[in-house]
């Protein structure tokens, strides 16, 4: 993290772009962990029909606010190659911990509560505000001194980067084709613009701040006071044994390895670590096609990138989503009685996918019929509906790419 | 809670089982078979529900569509009996053959029945009323698409 | 003289509710006079949705014992109309309610195009051509910041690209909110019928603008797919008037709600400053006084229908005589049919795309222009998938998982299009006194609509062009319904139009009465013509011009339009 107040080399611009990305995503991935923690039916028990209308908006909610982190990724990934870098999609493994960005809390893997809920409002809180005081109160409930809580802001980081496209000659900073930025055209972000010179590179940057912390006049409609408003809500709420969330583990791995640095925790059920095995290799596949989509320069061949990028956001509703939701239905294993597992948004060595388009698709095509198999290999278990779905669209998404 | 008889409570088995078979959908909920067995029970499908239960356990433990469709669903004033204990799994609603605007005419009893109404996930759908998911949703295939749906 | 206010707003539905709020931000004091009660919450109005007997009507979460008996609208008493002998019952209604009907409104806010408000001056000529269309005495181009400022004002999603100038109609500023996603239904049919082309038109699917938030947006949250929109959004994340009722109270704006407007009276200089009114029910009596009440202004938006019911009680606003004439509704028609492909319908808004091919064109001369909706409802309007599930069973035999797969074979496919005719101003279609009175004494409306010959030829293209639409889509039999039948469309316009020549029309072109210079009426009962759009985005731009048409003439600062 540079230290600096301020930047103006291309090579500290490209590093912090990458701190960016790494902090969106993995802001993303936090905050779909606890939208999927979010119970959908009745049946499930733990609340009213009508705790259940709320429950359900929250989950929307949450899902939306990640939605938008996503944007903000793609966003920042225009930024880098708009100035000839190439898109980052890596991150550490969860849980992260506090210190590595000028954030001071971790970004962790947690079933949605009073906790991870106001960890996702110490994410998005507005820079250069001093947290008010009902605030402050608001922290206090869930048992902590809040006096003792430091407040960061993702809106430094942002700082800095503006600054080094405020600083560096636009002449010499953007080198990137024109023809890789990608727009809402070509991949389903809406709100997506390209970045093409100063202006756009600076709008895109208030679009993420804006959308995170709100401005002065408006903070209501940022992620910080959607945030807000839930936890007030969810305290509020607490009925005689309300409880919106599965009971999801914290922090889980399907295969733990030195990356996790100690803290994440091995699913023990063996059919739940395969299926959260199988979530992340998508999830590691649909970054790297993504990734790959805002690197490709698609001049002349905007529709065959278009028809690529939508198998890649395909794979998000349609397996990822079910995926994750139903993993936290199955039981995380004996070693942790009454939780259940989750998706550990493990991400492993691998390549970028290789710049030329027909070795790119081969690459895909392989691995979306390996991926597919594993679901098939798995539909032979018992699990959730939801996971069978999730494997069953897999194989469906397989086989849509392959003809 | 109020106490169940014995008979009562072999009464909700058996339809706990045979709304099983009928609906094709495991683990239902004990709680909500009740209710329906109630609301069946107070209705002018009370004394077609108790032939059709009995009919049922004459089947024995080796039940399964093929049987319930040869002995119950065969007899023409036994189905519409097994038309609302689906129509209730499915939606919580029923019918009312007294009510003239039947047949599309359709009462429902809680609020809890009606946010448990199995039918809309079938279609890979939502309860109307409660959220689909998430803004968006709609654009993609259902992330609950039923199996086969074809492409 | 001092007045009691300085405004007194009749209704708040979106047209009171918006000028209340504008007019007491810039500090006036205003009085709104609601007939209706308030909701009780979200959450209880969606369980008595959710345990209405189906069908569910429109009044379904509504329903409020007292306000329905005292207050009736024709959403809660099925007789609240008066029908004249040989006419069918009208069949759009509305609710009295705070916030009025947009609680229940699908949330559609396209515009009015150039030409719908120039019929006269573009079209007429021709043997079919209605006599009673004329021209707005104001252009699109007139309205058009009004418009940008009601989709900032309400907050409406759209795609700038697919509406910047559609049929001669630019948009000077950008949608508010990105565009509420098409469905996967809406995706698939562009895939199968973009760019063919039917009478002369070529089919374009468009995303539909919506007062529907697709982002987090004046501290509501965006859209989760309820799909219920029609009758009540669960979330609020569909716009309705309540919003800028409470805007308006919290800029300091008086609401007495359960107070229904008897009658207004004039003085010698035919300004009118008293409003006569009764209540009922338990009112909470905090800072209310007896009837009347007095101010410097008054504006009536009270609906198309109870707008000129409470003028011809009070004998006000019609030198013209054409108080209550030129009464429209769009003509609407769902039409059903099987895709050859699952569509997965019930999910997200009802509707969330459309086609605006055949809203404009020479044709016009002869016939009404319309627009198409497609809709993501399924068969829902026919009884599915409660009328699926007993055929499947009573008449195939089906049960358990050959149910299932039977049951989304049926139901996955299920198509709805349905379309929204433009009427004719005719002065035969009209709202007058009836002699039956309501609970509280006050004169019912008696309610005379036919449909116009040239909307009803509109109508028959309407459906031979969604009779053809299903055909490339896969459906050789659709279900087109009665041939010259339709259903009401909830857009009840006309009976107080807007006009220079004061012989002629009730209002000028600031929505001013003519004979009464303190007096304005705000909604789409002033609308001259209507087009084919949902009015409710135009009932908010005029009552945004309006307002500020006020606010100049009361001498309040004012804000700019730019």
């Amino acid at each position: 993290m540079n230290d600096s107040k301020s930047i103006d080399t291309r090579s500290d611009l490209l590093k912090l772009l990458c701190e960016a990305a790494e902090l969106e995503h993995g802001i993303a991935c936090s905050y779909l962990y606890a939208g999927f923690s979010l119970k959908r039916d009745l049946a499930e028990g733990g609340m009213t029909w009508e705790q259940q209308q709320t429950v359900r908006r929250w989950a929307s909610q949450i899902y939306f606010i990640a939605s938008q982190e996503m944007l903000h990724l793609a966003l920042v990934w225009n930024m880098t190659t708009a100035i000839g870098g190439t898109p980052y999609y890596l991150r550490p493994n969860f849980p992260q911990p506090s210190r590595y960005y000028p954030l001071h809390v971790p970004i962790e893997l947690e079933p949605f509560g009073p906790r991870s809920l106001r960890r996702f409002i110490l994410y998005e809180h507005p820079e250069k505000v001093a947290p008010q005081r009902k605030l402050k109160s608001l922290f206090a409930l869930a048992g902590e001194d809040a006096e003792k809580i430091e407040f960061g802001s993702v809106g430094e980081l942002y700082g800095l980067i503006k600054s080094g496209f405020n600083n560096i000659p636009e002449k010499n900073l953007f080198i990137g084709s024109r023809t890789q930025q990608m727009s809402s055209d070509l991949v389903h972000f809406p709100d997506l613009v390209k970045v093409v010179g100063k202006a756009s590179a600076i709008a895109a940057i208030e679009e993420i701040t804006h959308q995170g912390e709100g401005i002065a006049h408006d903070r209501e409609n940022s992620h910080f006071g959607a945030f807000v408003a839930m936890l007030k809500e969810l305290v509020h709420a607490k009925g005689r044994g309300f409880s919106p969330a599965r009971p999801a583990m914290q922090n889980p791995a399907a295969r733990l390895d030195a990356s996790y640095g100690g803290k994440a925790k091995a699913i023990g059920n063996p059919v739940a670590a395969e299926v959260a095995g199988l979530f992340d290799s998508v999830y590691s596949l649909m970054l790297r096609m993504l990734a790959w989509s805002f690197e490709f320069d698609s001049a002349g061949v905007e529709d065959q990138l278009r028809k690529f990028c939508s198998v890649a956001i395909d794979l998000m509703p349609r397996v990822l989503l079910p995926l994750g939701e139903g993993l936290m239905l199955m039981p995380a294993g004996p070693k942790y009685p009454g939780k259940t597992a989750g998706p550990g948004f493990g991400l492993t060595r691998h390549v970028m996918l290789p710049p030329d388009a027909k070795n790119a698709r081969q690459l895909c095509k392989e691995r979306l019929e390996e991926l597919a198999s594993l679901g098939g290999t798995l539909l032979k278990e018992q699990l959730p509906d939801s996971v069978k779905n999730g494997c069953r669209h897999l194989q469906a998404i397989a086989n849509a790419f392959l003809t | 809670m109020v106490k169940r008889s014995p008979p009562q409570k072999e009464a909700l088995t058996t339809f706990l089982e045979l709304s099983r078979i009928l609906t094709g959908v495991n683990g239902l909920a004990v709680d909500l078979g009740r209710q329906y067995l109630d609301r069946l029970s107070s209705s002018t499908f009370a004394p077609s529900l108790q032939q059709v239960l009995e009919r049922f356990r004459s089947l024995g433990k080796n039940a399964d569509p093929d049987k319930v469709k040869q002995h119950i669903l065969s007899d023409a004033t036994l189905r519409p009996t097994i038309c609302q204990i689906i129509l209730l799994w499915y939606t919580s609603g029923m019918q009312d053959p007294s009510d003239p605007a039947t047949p599309f005419t359709i009462h429902y009893g809680t609020q809890e029945e009606y946010f448990s109404g199995l039918g809309w996930q079938l279609i890979g759908a939502h309860v109307p009323g409660l959220s689909g998911g998430y803004f968006g949703h709609w654009r993609y295939r259902p992330d609950n698409e039923p199996e086969e749906a074809g492409d | 003289m001092k007045r009691d206010f300085d405004v007194i707003v009749i209704g708040s539905g979106v047209a009171g509710a918006i000028a209340a709020y504008r007019l007491a931000k810039l500090n006036a004091r205003v009085l709104i006079l609601e007939a209706g009660n308030h909701n009780p919450s979200r959450a209880q109005m969606v369980g008595g949705y959710a345990t209405a007997t189906l069908p569910k009507s429109l009044h379904s979460p509504y329903v409020q014992i007292t306000s329905d008996k005292d207050a009736p609208s024709p959403d809660s008493s099925i007789n609240y109309y008066d029908t004249p002998d040989g006419f069918v019952r009208f069949r759009s209604t509305y609710e009295r309610r705070t916030g009025g009907a947009t609680w229940h409104w699908l949330g559609h806010t396209p515009r009015m195009l150039r030409s719908d408000f120039k019929m006269k001056s573009t079209y007429a000529g021709g043997p079919d051509f209605p006599d009673g269309f004329v021209d707005w005495p104001i252009s699109y181009d007139d309205l058009e910041p009004w418009y940008c400022e009601a989709e900032a004002e309400i907050g409406v999603a759209g795609s700038d690209a697919e509406w910047q100038n559609l049929f001669h109609s630019p948009r000077s500023k950008p949608f508010p909110m990105s565009m509420i996603w098409p469905s996967y239904s809406d995706r698939w049919i562009a895939g199968q019928i973009n760019d063919k082309k039917f009478e002369g038109s070529v089919y374009r699917v468009l995303s539909t603008p919506s007062a529907r938030n697709s982002t987090l947006y004046d501290g509501r949250p965006p859209c989760a797919g309820n799909s219920i929109c029609v009758p009540l959004c669960p979330i609020g994340a569909k716009y309705d008037g309540a919003v800028h009722v409470a805007k308006a109270v919290e800029k300091g704006a008086t609401l007495w709600e359960q107070t229904v407007v008897t009658r207004l009276e004039k003085d010698k200089d035919s300004s009118v400053h008293k409003v006569e009114f009764a209540t009922y029910g338990d009112l909470n009596k905090k800072n209310r006084t007896a009837s009347p009440v007095t101010a410097e202004m008054v504006i009536i938006a009270a609906n198309a229908i109870e707008t000129p019911k409470l003028l011809l009680i009070s004998e006000l606003a019609n030198k013209s005589g054409k108080v209550g004439f030129y009464l429209m509704d769009h003509l609407s028609k769902s039409t059903y049919g099987k895709a050859s492909e699952p569509l997965f319908p019930f999910r997200g808004p009802p509707s969330t795309s459309g086609i605006e091919s055949f809203r404009d064109g020479e044709f016009r001369r002869e016939y009404a222009g319309f627009r198409l909706s497609l809709n993501n409802d399924g068969w829902g309007r026919k009884g599915s998938p409660y009328a699926d599930i007993v055929d499947l069973v009573t008449n195939e035999r089906r049960i358990g998982m050959e149910l299932q797969q039977a049951l989304f074979d049926r139901i996955g496919r299920q198509l709805r299009l349905s379309c929204s005719v433009e009427v004719a101003p005719d002065p035969a279609n009209r709202v007058e006194l009836s002699t039956m009175k309501d609970a509280l004494g006050v004169f019912r409306p008696k309610v005379t609509f036919a449909a116009p010959q040239y909307s009803l030829k509109g109508l028959a293209h309407a459906t031979s062009t969604m009779k053809n639409m299903f055909e490339i889509l896969g459906e050789k039999s659709p279900d087109l319904g009665e041939v010259g039948a339709f259903d009401g469309a909830g857009h009840i316009m006309g009976t107080c139009r807007m006009g220079d020549d004061a012989s002629k029309s009730v209002v000028d072109a600031n929505c001013c009465s003519h004979d009464h210079h303190n007096l304005f009426l705000l909604g789409a009962a002033v609308f001259p013509s209507c087009g084919s759009p949902n009015p409710t985005l135009t009932i908010a731009a005029l009552a945004l011009r309006g307002a500020d048409h006020i606010a100049k003439h009361m001498g309040l600062k004012t804000m700019q339009v730019v």
